[in-house]
């Protein structure tokens, strides 16, 4: 580090404390990677880190504007970073700069006990939040696999999803209200109710914008008290489309369910049997109710006359409560994909219901038969659902792996591109509720056609200089 | 290297970040590098010679409580906290222990537990021993003292051990395994000797010593002998009605579960029916309690990071000042060293009082 350097990281300090700085190596090489499989693999395979210059651990949001007003006065990138367990590389520091680390602002301001909202700062862990709540007697309902892993921040900057998603939304629907520092430093408030004609909602523009227009710091969401009753069902499908069938009528009928999960045969038979225990043949199928228990009972006989009437076997209470119990079990050692020496990836899009059964069978055969080479299986769910259609949230797994980086690299890009391909093709979108970081970047454009540079104007004119996350979303390379 | 027995380990979790939320040390530093990802992310690119241990790494490595919440997340037979472990005998082996660590070492080694209290009274032969820890007399020889009245009021005849070297496990822990060996190699030997049946242990760590760690360093405790937590043992003695409780007057108590109790098998997780022995106790367990139960600080940190065992200990307090219960129990020395060390210098929890579960169960003993 020249002495220029060293002066910039003084003036870090002088903002943040000695102590909330750091450019140690070790520090700069964890934060080098998320959970995505480029950037695990470059680790993996001996490639160097690509590494941030500087982590700084602002504690508040006037540090995180005098952050920003610095980093924009030298022209130095800046990443934010929540809990680093994304999978798009969207909080990877790719032209090095600053990683602004959120993890200590992550206090609880305000429950508000009679409007049902909690103001919280973006660093906190979903987990913490959830905790915070429980002791008081509420629940955000949001409970995403990365609950344990993630900070608020990056589901807001991504969209994030949760179990319950299909009853209480994604994490945009609980959002009331939010406070972002813009590139220029500049602190804005949105208006404090999502719900009014004054203007467009401005809390639409930092949702999804993975950290390229600004740092959200602060928000306020909606809670709910913890249910009285909280029950799943497991069901077997024959076919897929008969069960998809099934929860796409329980969605137009609006009968409530806050869990409606479809394993299509193989991810069945392949992690369900793995981690569950449930060995069956068939497209197993989760349901779930959560309120009063005199409405959970009558929300579930209707629904269950519908799922059966749709040619779903009940397999019992025990098999759903089991998979609400055990779900967490799918992403630690040895369960979660990245225990094993496998190329592995998440397709996650949205389409309607007759366009999500086309997208899921397309992409099926097409990975199969353009990738058997490498011994690829694609498996997928159908896990958050809307009154227009649902999510096909596939893995693939490529099991004999080319030796070297870039071959590894370029095969896992042509298994994208091609997925990709067909979900757009389709009607589908290009992620559901993970982000686009720099894996998806280039897609974005696609998806968008002339929409995409009117994204690219807003950018250009709320961060001139590209210091905000750059190189993200499709954006302008600095 | 050490490492290199734990490579599986180390492949396991150096993307997984599911247990960083956990990691006591990270919620008080909220540096990744000091969860159980970072560590061992870092110690993956050791293993593979693209880093070496420097003073930063092995700070982070030294900044890790040993407290097992890592490892209890696990579905495999994977475990961050050994490998953490491991990573420290490989420190001390290239010479890179810091001075505090050297220190403590030091400390151990030439601790003197002469004239604390006269164990010679108990050197007699018996089925059952019992283990004490000779670093705990230093500040809980009258918790010790109570703890060894209560076996006495239930009539167990028993012999004492460990009383000169203790069992290594700090030892063991900070990366000194020679060290740590060597005290093994003669416990056991003592133990093999001395015929017992039974081995009751009244230092959290020295169960963990026996039951995994010396596994660890090669040594085999003989399949005959049982090893047992103490409050596990007092259950016992209580389930023979050989102890009996007077009226606990409506007193309010929680429990601080020790890791190397509860997150281990064969551990101690019955606190409640201990408790529910005493006519109106009112136990009020801490939200995160049995084997998720929260970390104290451990037993080496306030040695070598002082800083960070007191942040971890005063987050250990605020669950149990959450339950409203007056008084705070625990069958962990160290445990209770540093709860009592933190509520010292903290005012405002000064309305909760700590205390040993022995002596509370001495205090309201039928004599």
């Amino acid at each position: 580090m020249g002495y220029k350097d060293r002066l910039f990281y003084f003036e870090l300090e002088d903002i943040v404390g000695t102590e909330n700085v750091s450019n140690n190596l070790i520090d700069l090489d964890v934060v080098s990677t998320d959970v995505c499989a480029i950037s695990r693999f470059w680790i993996d395979k001996g490639q160097e880190p690509v590494k941030p210059d500087y982590i700084v651990y602002p504690k508040n949001t006037e540090q995180v504007s005098k952050v920003i007003k610095l980093a924009k006065n030298h022209k130095i990138p800046i990443t934010p970073r929540g809990g680093g367990a994304g999978d798009t590389c969207g909080s990877l520091p790719i032209y090095g700069g600053i990683i602004l680390n959120m993890s200590k602002m992550d206090k609880i301001i305000k429950i508000d006990e009679n409007n049902l909202t909690v103001e919280v700062e973006a660093g906190i862990l979903q987990c913490d939040l959830e905790e915070g709540l429980n002791k008081k007697g509420y629940t955000l309902n949001f409970f995403p696999a990365s609950l344990y892993c993630s900070s608020l921040g990056g589901f807001l900057a991504n969209r994030g999803s949760g179990t319950l998603s299909s009853k209480y939304g994604k994490i945009d629907n609980l959002v009331v209200s939010m406070e972002a520092v813009l590139p220029n430093g500049n602190i804005i408030r949105t208006a404090s109710l999502p719900d009014h004609s004054s203007g467009p909602d401005m809390n639409r523009l930092f949702l999804g914008s993975e950290g390229t227009l600004g740092i959200i710091t602060k928000a306020t969401l909606k809670m709910f008290y913890i249910p009285e009753e909280r029950r799943f069902n497991a069901f077997l499908f024959d076919n897929l489309e008969d069960a998809i069938n099934s929860g796409r009528k329980l969605m137009i009928n609006r009968v409530g369910a806050s869990v409606i999960r479809v394993y299509d045969e193989k991810d069945t038979a392949v992690m369900v049997k793995k981690v569950l225990g449930i060995d069956k043949i068939g497209n197993y199928m989760i349901v779930g109710f959560d309120g009063f228990r005199e409405m959970v009972d009558v929300q579930e006989k209707i629904a269950f006359k519908i799922i059966k009437e749709a040619g779903g076997k009940d397999i019992g209470r025990e098999a759903g409560n089991n998979w609400w119990e055990n779900r967490f079990k799918f992403y630690y050692p040895p369960f979660n994909l990245e225990s094993e020496t496998i190329l592995h990836g998440v397709i996650d899009t949205v389409a309607t219901f007759e366009n999500i059964i086309k997208i899921y069978y397309e992409q099926k055969k097409e990975v199969e038969s353009n990738f058997k080479e490498w011994d690829i299986t694609y498996f997928g769910h159908f896990s958050h659902w809307y009154e227009y259609g649902t999510i096909l949230y596939p893995t693939f797994i490529v099991k004999k792996l080319p030796k070297d980086i870039d071959s590894l690299l370029k095969l896992n890009h042509e298994i994208w591109k091609l997925c990709i391909k067909i979900a757009l093709k389709n009607g589908g979108t290009v992620n559901e509720h993970h982000g686009i970081g720099l894996r998806l970047g280039r897609y974005l454009k696609d998806m968008y056609g002339d929409g995409f540079k009117m994204l690219q104007d807003i950018k250009n004119a709320i961060d001139p200089y590209n210091i905000m996350n750059p190189g993200k979303m499709g954006f302008e390379r600095r | 290297m050490y490492i290199d027995k734990h490579k599986k380990t180390i492949f396991e979790w150096r993307f997984t970040p599911m247990a960083n939320y956990i990691c006591p040390t990270f919620k008080v530093t909220r540096s990744e590098s000091n969860t159980p990802r970072g560590l061992a992310l870092i110690l993956f690119l050791i293993r593979n010679k693209k880093r070496n241990f420097n003073s930063v790494s092995v700070e982070k490595l030294y900044q890790c409580s040993t407290c097992y919440l890592c490892s209890s997340l696990s579905y495999d037979e994977s475990d961050p906290a050994l490998l953490f472990i491991a990573a420290r005998a490989d420190i001390v082996d290239k010479g890179l222990a810091p001075g505090a660590v050297n220190d403590l070492k030091n400390k151990i080694i030439n601790f003197n537990s002469d004239n604390i209290i006269n164990f010679e009274i108990f050197k007699k032969k018996s089925d059952i021993g019992l283990f004490i820890d000779p670093l705990t007399l230093e500040d809980s020889n009258n918790e010790i003292e109570a703890n060894l009245k209560l076996l006495e009021k239930a009539k167990v005849d028993f012999t004492v051990f460990g009383t000169k070297k203790g069992s290594g496990a700090q030892l063991f822990e900070i990366g000194f395994r020679d060290c740590a060996k060597e005290i093994a190699d003669m416990n056991l030997k003592e133990i093999i000797l001395s015929g017992i049946k039974k081995l009751i242990f009244l230092s959290t760590y020295d169960f963990r010593a026996f039951s995994q760690w010396y596994k660890e360093m090669g040594i085999k405790v003989p399949e005959n002998v049982e090893l047992i937590p103490y409050p596990k043992f007092i259950l016992n003695l209580i389930k023979e009605n050989k102890l009996k409780f007077r009226d606990g007057k409506n007193e309010t108590v929680t429990y601080h579960d020790s890791g190397n109790y509860s997150r281990i098998e064969n551990g101690f997780l019955e606190i409640n029916e201990i408790l529910s022995h005493i006519p109106n106790i009112k136990y009020i367990p801490m939200l995160k309690s049995g084997v998720k139960a929260g970390c104290d600080g451990g037993d080496f940190l306030h040695y070598i990071y002082s800083d960070i065992q007191s942040s971890i200990t005063r987050k250990r307090l605020d669950d149990a000042i959450e339950t409203g219960a007056k008084i705070l129990l625990t069958s962990c020395f160290y445990a209770k060293n540093n709860f009592t060390r933190e509520l010292k210098l903290n005012l405002d929890v000064a309305n909760l009082e700590v205390m040993d579960l022995g002596k509370f169960l001495l205090k309201y003993l039928i004599q």
